[in-house]
């Protein structure tokens, strides 16, 4: 599906949470690729298992009550999941870093930005057996928010995380993630704690250090705009499943999943004059005793006898657009079947 | 008569410091601000995180006290009642609150909840009580068993239902929804949208809608009020401000929004730096620090004021004078 080699693949992840009242089923089998400069979204509403998948791939789930049931996390051919939490601690910032929402509570708030910062460069430094002094370490901090476009960032190093705004404390928190110079950046909502004409400035920021630096993003939101703009390809989630799979351009010009096209048809489009919003009846399914069958079919219109009672796999219907919906079975078998084989939606 | 008519409104806070509470400065959170709104209308307010949108909402309901202005309902200067009279003219307006797990008691049955304010204001209570609520909870499309259940038991769509049926229990004429979905997920947010919207024709409400999604207000709203710094810098009709934005910041803000769309639009205006702080606003207009279309000394010491573009169009900016 990618022509490019892969560098991350996540194979048919189920993750479970026990809790008192019985066993969540959180992560249902969800599978997809990254490529090298690679950028996929991943989208849904709260708890469809979008932030679950991030936090997995990086090992940052608390064993209990997590249990990884069954899949394989690939990174260059190694399973993460089977790794140490010491292989891991070289892995992360290294080589997998992560972007969090909030940024004032992922920094400290009783040491300045330059102990922080340093502290971060050296321990990545240690974990690849390297010794870098503090002063070395510093330089690289200023070049790293020179690169974030911190203005000053000679003066402002020496500041504590409450004197930067929430837009300029994004911005050290993505020049720390930058400090391991990892190949994949997993950003986990990265503008949603942000105002609008700031949330522009740390997207067009993000757009740009991709392109110099080709790295591989994974962009975790709620909002289809925010992926729209930064991503090339993205993964639709409902209820700890990939509903849908594809490019950016097939997403909104030709989404086949009734849930994504549901979803579509419920954001109000500021672009345009007004017009009815659809919405989707109903409310995300009970994670203990989840439907039988497609996840979605209690809130599907199209639903038929066979999504109660099976699964759908995640199976292309053209080449670069997956979709698990019963209602594309008859272009499963192979990749290249012409569209008037897909089933139009009335 | 207007139905409601703010009057050069502003609501300044002391900052405070130490026991001594010596001042140290004013938070200026509504700098004059004048609006007029229709009986049945829905009008938008629309700015950033501290653009004082929330506070302009809460003056209106008197829930803060202004600095100085005056607040007409309905030909009542609300700024001049007494406490008493006060009382009894916010039956008329309700304020929806944008967290709904927050603003339901979580030992209350809702039930209990929605009815209070009928308890309180008209000692209602027994059979007549259980069947206004029960009404109630048909308007806001909940279940009559819903009313003997604990807020954890319902869904965040359905709390802000709750909350919906808490503030049409004494009939309001007008509803203040502030944030009303920014908690709730996308299909959860158009249901609700369409359900306010509905609601709205039925019961000939009045909605001042304060929001920071510019693309609910656009899909919700007859007219809108954009907020900087404590001031409306434009207002229109809801197609002419999002087809033809007139103050540089809208026009920013509006290119701001990423929008749910393969090709992105690539005239995107990017605003530098972040607001400025409402306890030191910059001088002239409040703008000049961040706009790329200043066009003198002019604006970095006068202060803009209001033109009108058309009858319903006006606009706070030197350059459109």
């Amino acid at each position: 599906m990618n022509t490019e080699p892969s560098i991350l693949e996540v194979k048919d992840l189920k993750i479970h949470f026990d809790t008192f009242e019985g066993t969540a089923q959180v992560l249902d089998g969800c599978s997809f690729t990254l490529g090298r400069g690679d950028t996929l979204g991943l989208v849904g509403e709260t708890g469809c298992g979008k932030s679950i998948t991030a936090k997995a791939i990086l090992g940052l789930l608390p064993v209990p009550p997590t249990r990884i049931v069954s899949g394989e996390i690939r990174f260059h051919s190694r399973d993460l999941l089977d790794l140490s939490e010491k292989d891991l601690e070289k892995i992360r910032g290294n080589q997998i870093a992560m972007i969090f929402q909030d940024p004032m509570t992922y920094l400290n708030p009783v040491f300045s930005i330059e102990n922080q910062m340093i502290d971060v460069i050296r321990g990545h430094a240690r974990h690849a057996n390297k010794t870098v002094s503090r002063g070395a370490a510093r330089e690289k901090a200023i070049s790293l928010l020179n690169a974030v476009n911190i203005p000053n960032p000679r003066q402002r190093i020496g500041d504590f995380p409450h004197e930067f705004s929430g837009g300029m404390r994004q911005r050290v928190l993505i020049a720390m993630a930058l400090a391991g110079d990892p190949e994949i950046l997993i950003a986990d909502e990265p503008t949603t704690a942000l105002d609008v004409t700031i949330q522009a400035q740390i997207l067009r920021l993000i757009g740009e250090l991709v392109e110099r630096f080709r790295h591989s993003v994974l962009l975790i939101s709620h909002d289809l705009g925010v992926v729209a703009a930064v991503c090339r390809r993205i993964a639709v989630m409902y209820a700890g499943n990939i509903v849908e799979l594809t490019t950016i351009e097939r997403i909104f010009e030709n989404p086949a999943h009734p849930y994504t096209r549901g979803l579509l048809r419920s954001i109000p489009n500021l672009a345009r004059r007004k017009e009815n919003l659809v919405g989707i009846t109903g409310s995300i399914p009970d994670f203990i005793e989840p439907p039988r069958g497609c996840r979605f079919h209690p809130r599907c219109a199209h639903r038929m006898d066979v999504c109660q009672k099976v699964k759908p796999v995640l199976a292309d219907i053209e080449s670069e657009h997956r979709v698990a919906c019963f209602l594309y079975e008859s272009s499963w078998p192979s990749a290249s079947r012409p569209e008037e084989r897909i089933k139009p939606l009335p | 008569m207007k139905f409601l008519e703010v009057h050069e409104l502003s609501k300044h806070f002391a900052l405070k410091k130490g026991f001594l509470s010596r001042s140290k400065g004013t938070v200026k959170a509504v700098r004059s601000v004048s609006f007029q709104v229709e009986a049945g209308e829905s009008y938008g307010i629309v700015g950033e995180s501290g653009s004082g949108k929330t506070t302009l909402g809460r003056t209106i309901l008197r829930l803060i006290t202004p600095t100085s202005g005056k607040i007409f309902f309905n030909g009542v200067n609300l700024c001049e009642l007494d406490p008493e009279m006060l009382r009894r003219l916010r039956r008329d307006m309700q304020m929806i609150f944008q967290d709904p797990h927050s603003a339901l008691n979580p030992r209350k049955t809702i039930i209990k909840s929605v009815g209070e304010p009928l308890v309180i204001h008209e000692h209602m209570r027994g059979r007549a009580l259980r069947q206004r609520v029960q009404d109630l909870m048909e308007i806001v499309g909940l279940k009559k068993e819903h009313m003997y259940r604990f807020p954890h038991e319902l869904s965040g769509g359905q709390k802000q239902r709750v909350g919906i049926a808490r503030a049409l229990a004494l009939n309001p004429k007008m509803l203040i929804l502030d944030e009303p979905t920014s908690a709730l997920d996308v299909s959860v947010q158009a249901q609700t949208l369409n359900f306010l919207e509905a609601l709205q024709g039925k019961l000939a409400l009045t909605y001042l809608f304060i929001s920071h999604n510019l693309s609910v207000i656009r899909y919700v709203c007859d007219r809108v009020a954009v907020m900087y710094l404590g001031r409306i810098v434009e207002e229109a009709e809801v197609n002419e401000l999002f087809d033809m934005p007139l103050h540089p910041y809208t026009r920013a803000l509006l290119s701001s929004v990423p929008l749910p769309q393969a090709r992105q639009p690539d005239t995107k205006i990017l605003l530098e730096g972040d607001i400025p702080s409402p306890v030191n606003i910059p001088a002239g207009c409040c703008f000049h620090t961040r706009c790329s279309e200043k066009i003198g000394p002019i604006c970095t010491t006068q202060e803009p004021e209001a033109v009108s573009f058309s009858s319903n169009h006006r606009v706070l900016c030197h350059l459109r004078r």
